[in-house]
């Protein structure tokens, strides 16, 4: 992404690497609407859950439409000056004056992101009130998926461990072979689990041969179990198989760390973190859940209407009346009130052109001197 | 392979063929039911009348099978071999796994524990929505089981640690034999034992399964008669008696309703049978209301709504039930235990999972409200 942003910045986003990275960024985020979808069913949440985490993003989008003006005059000035440095610097010259400028552009330029913390800490806790413990015990093992897992598919399995069903009917297979096939079903197996672990993590050959002799192992255990003893472990050794693999090894340490984390961000401010904190990164994330939740309360064509009808009330104000100050301030509600809406963008738009011809409409953040 | 001498391969291929040859024959001679009877472990059913020509009665449970010999019963467990009743339904469980007691669904009853879980194939009703019907509608001797004795069963519990043995997944009315001779093993080293059942038995033999059972959670499918013999084939009355009896035996008793969409989800029918429950069983027996998943012969319908589930929690609840569940659809909050008196949530669950259980020596932590259940 940085090298993206950069590309964009120095004006030479038009490779294909550039195109690529565009489009994926697309693709991420029609992926985080399907998780969110999938999230949304699988918590069974009420219209009134989904109307207040509805409106805390609406807040939280409004927040950010009164702050964009200013930060984008912000970055703006950012933009400049690393486009100016990036030339000195490519000749292979620091000059001094344009080296503090950069260095207080530098420290603006993360002031940008640290602008929405606290709206973001605020609205965070009001969204923790939300959900019940039981959801929010889902969002903390919920990973962003395409295809809801089986626990969310079927209520019946809801909260419980992932189903292993498919090792087993494959164990059953095993252990139901004649004594001379179980060898060679036992070592094409074994050479399947490898296969599948290293496309996933590219193992060496040394850690191939380790997993292979593990599944092994593990296989033949199954095999020459007595059948009760089987049917009370098959569940414990189906998790084996999977968990002590590399990919989930890796998978589970991921999670470990993410424990890690959360424990150490003491501070308020880093436990709402959207990078520890599930809750905020899959709930307050206004230009996926907005769109998300208008769908699932059905109210996206109403949203629509209402947001054109309200961006041509002030269009027709402004062309009547002429007064491009109050006309900003209008397009700001309207881009605030119906964000992500056809008539939103047309407002954002036209709120920038009046920045243009009258710069000082806008008051707020800049580099400071 | 190892290696066998002429003298061994030629002893051992005569003992093959006498054996094929007198497995031939006892099919020729007793016919292929009996003598599939004959091979598979079988025992004498205790509640069964003779009648003349070699008929015999089962008195299990209301159908009342009245079978020639060779005739199966329609749990599909038991035989009449040569005038006797005889069950196949012993130490072959088709299903044995370790399960939290949450999934019997037992509420009220050690919250959290683990339960061994037997089942053995065969069913006396043939509900349309069985979950388990690859189980439930087959003859134990026509699915794959595992040979598990009564004295293995109480040493697998020891050597996974389990104190509570369950009965569920198919109907445990069918092998009661085999439960009794379990229980009454498990009971002697300390442990329990539970049981999910349809409860469409007959009022003796439920006596006997009632001495042997620390708790039950009963299905009851639905409120009307039609309904019984539209979808299980069995009906209403028995299943209420049965209730009755095991509330008057003092055992531990919750009850699931499994709520199909369009066929016993009006909320008159939904209002009636909580107030049956209400008036023979006490507003505090706890009452579940299950969510119905597409299956077996049902699998044309949807799962049912949320708003049904959540409409009958609120019927319940206003007719005078102090402790209604949602099972099947979570996270949800009616999935939680509160205090009817101070509305305090005591447990609370995800699915099958306890998040958090408040209560303490059986009461409320907060207003010391006792809550009915098993606890310890």
């Amino acid at each position: 992404m940085a090298v993206f942003v950069v590309g964009v910045v120095l004006g030479q986003d038009n490779g294909a690497s550039a195109r690529m990275q565009r489009k994926e960024a697309e693709l991420s985020r029609l992926h985080q609407k399907l998780s969110l979808v999938n999230l949304i069913n699988g918590l069974h949440m009420t219209k009134q859950q989904m109307r207040k985490v509805y409106d805390l993003n609406l807040r939280l989008e409004g927040e950010t439409v009164k702050q964009y003006f200013g930060v984008l005059r912000l970055q703006e000035q950012v933009e400049r000056t690393w486009q100016r440095w990036y030339e000195e610097i490519v000749k292979g010259n620091l000059p001094k004056d344009l080296m503090r400028e950069v260095e207080r552009v530098d420290q603006a330029h993360q002031r940008c992101g640290y602008m929405m913390r606290s709206v973001v800490r605020k609205l965070a806790k009001e969204l923790e009130a939300v959900f019940t413990d039981a959801q929010k015990e889902v969002i903390r093992t919920f990973d962003p998926c395409t295809v809801p897992p089986k626990d969310m598919r079927n209520p019946v399995r809801a909260g419980q461990s992932p189903s292993h069903d498919k090792i087993i009917k494959a164990f059953r297979w095993l252990r139901g072979l004649p004594p001379f096939r179980r060898a060679a079903a036992i070592n094409w197996a074994a050479e399947k689990v490898v296969n599948a672990e290293d496309r996933l993590d590219k193992l060496t050959d040394e850690e191939k041969e380790k997993e292979r002799q593990r599944v092994k192992k593990l296989l033949w255990k199954v095999v020459r179990m007595k059948d009760v003893d089987f049917e009370l472990e098959k569940e414990k050794l189906a998790k084996q198989l999977v968990e002590e693999g590399t990919h989930e090894g890796l998978k589970k340490k991921a999670k470990e760390l993410e424990k890690l984390s959360q424990e150490l961000a003491r501070t308020l401010e880093a436990r709402y973190d959207p990078r520890v904190n599930r809750l905020v990164r899959f709930f307050l994330n206004p230009s996926v859940v907005i769109p998300v939740l208008r769908d699932k309360l059905g109210i996206t064509e109403q949203v629509e209407k209402e947001a054109e009808e309200a961006f041509r009330k002030v269009k027709e104000r402004l062309e009547r009346e002429g007064n491009l100050r109050e006309a900003f301030d209008a397009f700001c509600d309207v881009a605030a009130k119906y964000p992500f809406t056809k008539a939103a963008k047309k407002a954002l738009d036209s709120a920038e052109d009046i920045v243009k011809k009258m710069p000082d409409v806008v008051s707020g953040a800049s580099v400071r001197k | 392979m190892e290696a066998m001498t002429r003298r061994e391969f030629l002893k051992r291929a005569g003992e093959m063929g006498l054996a094929t040859a007198g497995l031939s024959l006892l099919f020729e001679v007793l016919g292929p039911d009996v003598a599939e009877a004959a091979i598979y472990r079988h025992r004498p059913v205790r509640f069964a009348k003779k009648l003349s020509r070699k008929r015999v009665q089962c008195l299990v449970c209301p159908f009342r099978c009245i079978l020639r010999p060779g005739e199966i019963s329609q749990c599909l467990t038991k035989q009449n071999i040569n005038g006797q009743l005889m069950t196949h339904a012993w130490d072959n469980p088709s299903i044995i796994s370790v399960d939290p007691i949450e999934k019997m669904p037992l509420y009220h009853y050690l919250p959290g524990a683990k339960t061994l879980t037997l089942a053995i194939g065969g069913c006396n009703l043939h509900c349309l929505y069985c979950q388990n019907w690859q189980e439930s509608q087959r003859s134990p001797a026509k699915q794959r089981t595992v040979e598990l004795t009564v004295n293995g069963a109480v040493k697998a519990m020891k050597k996974e640690d389990i104190k509570i043995v369950a009965f569920s997944y198919t109907e445990p009315v069918v092998f009661m034999e085999w439960i009794e001779a379990v229980s009454r093993a498990a009971h002697k080293k300390g442990y329990r034992c539970v049981l999910a059942s349809a409860a469409y038995i007959n009022p003796k033999p439920l006596k006997r399964l009632i001495s042997v059972t620390d708790a039950f959670i009963v299905t009851l499918k639905g409120f009307t008669e039609d309904f019984y013999r539209r979808v299980t084939g069995a009906s209403l009355k028995p299943v209420l008696e049965t209730l009755k009896q095991i509330k008057k035996a003092k055992k531990h008793l919750e009850v699931v309703n499994l709520i199909v969409p369009t066929y016993n989800d009006k909320e008159d029918e939904i209002r009636k049978m909580c107030v049956w429950v209400r008036d023979n069983l006490g507003d505090e027996t706890p009452m579940m209301f299950s969510r119905f998943v597409p299956a077996y012969k049902l699998r044309n319908l949807p799962q049912t709504p949320r708003k049904t589930l959540e409409t009958a929690v609120k019927i319940a609840q206003d007719v005078g039930l102090k402790f209604v569940y949602i099972v099947n659809l979570a996270p949800h909050p009616a999935n939680d235990t509160y205090c009817p008196k101070c509305k305090t949530p005591l447990i609370k669950r995800v699915g099958l999972r306890i998040l958090e259980n408040n209560i303490k020596d059986g009461k409320c932590p907060k207003c010391g409200r006792k809550i009915p259940g098993v606890w310890k």
